[in-house]
């Protein structure tokens, strides 16, 4: 279980989001929502440790994050940016690097498993050989999912992973994303997305950002997360 | 005092010298490139600078105190502790201390190692090696510092992107930082092999003609360019590895983060 409790990030001394908890169970799919500027990145960024949090606290496993090693911890829970960088080389090349990382050496990779991956995307063999400077925005969005899965995440937290996709490549990444899910049932995601229709198919359930307080809009409960039912 | 065995330059000379800036001056004024008044500027600032320079250092070879030797070798290097920063378009809290700190340890380091080991000069603080010596390793560690400084701030900042996305893999923050440590030394020192690649050929190094000028045989100016362009290398090497290592500390936290806001421009 991941639980986040009574989280709050200021931004120039204004909270972005406060007092904000959340829980990711096994198998959990969840959507989160809001609009632009409500901090969706921001959250996922400090739910992986990768910006400073200003209150509040982050559990893991019963663990706190002060107890965890941080690469460690990272390696259960993965947080994929929406522009994923690749800066040199082929795509085989940056996956081996990550898995050169310490925090990996009881990982080898798994060429069945890769391959049948990238049969789900319906991508060629060749694509690993691709490097970075030939790679469209959307196929750096599947390699550096495909990446990311390689290295056996627990937790996926996913940033508008289909944002650079074609239609036909959204389906085939969220079959990817339904058959990673049904490979374990410790795994689970936290989803944003500016397509609605996509996260109804892809969640079960969701969490709301409002977005920062703003000095007209009285009738709102600040930046407070609601969780409801997706889909409806 | 014995004969100098070098032609004293005297005031007349001087003035004749600087005659010569005339030409440039012309030449601005004939093709107006508006330089004039900054070569007078620049005419004038070194003039009065190298004169105070050579006042202060006259008076120290004269009392030849150890602490006032010393204290001068510290403005030294706070100068060029400083000077490197200054250089770099990006700053982060502590960057001075960083800084002054490397390349005073460094720098104190190898020349020490060199008086007192290589050159056994007695006693150490014997003005006449000690202030030309620290002074050619500082201006070096100097670049060094700056350069690495820069590129390493530069790189992470441009990087941001990759280097979060590798930290957020389970990189530790050395897995991350490496490929920029890297080449923020390589671009640090790079000067410095340059130099020693072409010394000799396409240039003569200003230590070792100011030697020859003053009277030594050109075999043994040699010698001496050739333990301070090693002295150099080393204390360029140690001052942007220091430089670098402590700016990797400031800029990644313990706990495996960036802190991009740690950064500010210049």
């Amino acid at each position: 279980m991941l639980t986040a409790r009574n989280l709050t990030r200021l931004i120039d001394g204004r909270p972005i989001w406060s007092d904000l908890s959340l829980e990711l169970r096994d198998g959990d799919r969840v959507a989160l929502q809001g609009p632009t500027g409500s901090g969706k990145t921001l959250l996922m960024r400090a739910l992986v440790g990768i910006d400073a949090l200003d209150e509040g606290q982050i559990c893991f496993r019963n663990r706190s994050l002060d107890d965890w090693s941080i690469p460690e911890y990272r390696r259960l829970v993965r947080y994929i940016p929406q522009d994923a960088s690749f800066p040199t080389g082929s795509v085989r090349q940056s996956i081996e690097l990550f898995f050169s990382f310490k925090v990996h050496r009881g990982l080898t990779l798994d060429t069945d498993e890769l391959k049948y991956f990238m049969d789900i995307l319906n991508l060629p063999e060749s694509f690993l050989d691709k490097t970075a400077d030939h790679l469209s925005g959307g196929e750096k969005q599947m390699a550096a999912l495909l990446r990311s899965l390689l290295l056996k995440p627990e937790v996926l937290l996913l940033d508008e992973p289909t944002s650079s996709l074609d239609e036909s490549m959204v389906s085939r990444v969220e079959s990817l994303m339904n058959f990673w899910m049904e490979g374990d049932a410790g795994h689970r995601f936290l989803w944003t997305s500016h397509d609605s229709r996509q996260l109804d198919r892809m969640s079960e359930r969701s969490i709301h950002l409002n977005g920062p307080e703003k000095a007209d809009g009285p009738e709102r409960s600040s930046s407070a997360s609601v969780e409801k039912p997706a889909g409806r | 005092m014995e004969e100098a065995s070098y032609i004293v330059i005297g005031n007349g000379q001087l003035a004749l010298a600087a005659l010569l800036l005339l030409i440039n001056i012309g030449l601005s004024v004939v093709l107006r490139l508006g330089l004039g008044r900054d070569l007078i500027v620049g005419a004038v600032r070194m003039t009065v600078q190298l004169a105070l320079v050579g006042l202060v250092l006259e008076w120290i070879f004269q009392v030849r105190q150890p602490l006032l030797i010393l204290l001068m070798a510290a403005v030294m290097a706070g100068l060029a502790g400083v000077a490197a920063v200054q250089r770099t378009s990006r700053r982060f809290p502590g960057v001075y201390w960083n800084s002054l700190v490397t390349i005073s340890a460094s720098a104190f380091l190898v020349t020490g190692a060199a008086i007192t080991g290589i050159l056994q000069v007695d006693p150490w603080y014997e003005p006449q090696y000690l202030i030309p010596l620290l002074g050619m390793v500082l201006g070096n560690a100097l670049t060094g510092i700056s350069l690495g400084l820069d590129h390493m701030m530069e790189g992470c900042v441009r990087n941001r992107n990759w280097i979060e996305t590798m930290l957020s893999h389970g990189a530790s923050r050395w897995e991350a930082a490496h490929d920029e440590i890297r080449q923020a030394l390589r671009t640090g020192m790079i000067p410095t092999i340059n130099a020693m690649m072409i010394m000799g050929i396409v240039s003569l190094p200003g230590m070792m003609t100011g030697q020859i000028l003053a009277g030594a045989a050109p075999l043994d100016a040699v010698r001496y360019q050739m333990v301070i362009m090693f002295m150099i290398a080393a204390c360029t090497a140690l001052a942007t590895l220091g430089v670098v290592l402590l700016a990797y500390r400031m800029l990644f936290s313990a706990d495996h983060r960036f802190i991009r806001s740690r950064i500010r421009s210049k």
